[in-house]
């Protein structure tokens, strides 16, 4: 091959609830989740945030959980 | 009946009297005990702001309880939530078997105490830089920037 090397796009992105053991996923601990939410609010979608399937499935129940219970909203209020 | 461990969050009317706060308390308490269970931790966590607004409330008196109970015991606790007027809202969660349940509100808690830690760090730092910037820009705002000393038509 030539030219310049080709850069690498599929990277492996690391689960963070794999690799750091103190991170945990709670309902109650909306600061965490508000990691893994869009500036819509949206959940983060696996592909952008690298956490593997298990993990992410835990977080999107605690992100509805907490929605509910108004920890964090569903949507960025209008002030 | 075989009990389980629960944990439930629920949110109260923050305008609501003290003695109908802690009446509800004696009322959770009563129906737990009745379905043999019992009160693991029982969490004030106050009045806070919620992240929208419920029945035009902006702030929510937040309660949190772990406790273990059968099933008939839940539902009759989560009944009275329901028929209760100061509650705005519940959430009932089937604790996991195999973690103990006092941990887990420690581990909680250590968690909640880092972020405001790391929350009052990021602050100090945000203050500091603040700081520092201010007063690398003061002296350039007075002194004329170069290039910039009228018009060049000496000729």
């Amino acid at each position: 091959m030539s030219g310049l090397p080709k850069k690498n796009f599929n990277r492996k992105k690391a689960c963070k609830f794999c690799t750091d053991k103190e991170m945990a996923i709670d309902y109650k601990d909306y600061k965490t989740l508000d990691l893994f939410l869009s500036e819509r609010f949206k959940i983060v979608p696996r592909r952008i945030s690298g956490n593997c399937a298990y993990h992410q499935r835990q977080l999107t129940m605690a992100v509805k959980r907490a929605r509910s219970l108004a920890l964090i909203g569903y949507s960025p209020t209008l002030e | 009946m075989q009990t389980r461990n629960y944990e439930t969050v629920f949110i109260t009317n923050p305008m609501a009297p003290e003695a109908k706060v802690s009446e509800l308390k004696a009322r959770v308490n009563q129906i737990i005990e009745a379905s043999k269970g019992r009160v693991i931790n029982w969490d004030d966590w106050g009045k806070r702001k919620m992240a929208y607004p419920i029945r035009k409330e902006h702030k929510g008196h937040y309660f949190c309880f772990t406790y273990s109970a059968d099933n008939k015991g839940v539902a009759e606790l989560e009944r009275n939530l329901r028929i209760n007027e100061d509650v705005f809202r519940f959430l009932t969660v089937k604790l996991d078997e195999k973690v103990d349940p006092l941990q887990a509100i420690q581990a909680f808690k250590t968690r909640l105490e880092a972020h405001a830690k790391r929350e009052k760090e990021r602050a100090e730092r945000d203050a500091e830089r603040a700081a520092q910037r201010a007063q690398v820009r003061r002296p350039e705002e007075y002194a004329p920037a170069p290039g910039d000393q009228g018009p060049e038509d000496e000729e």
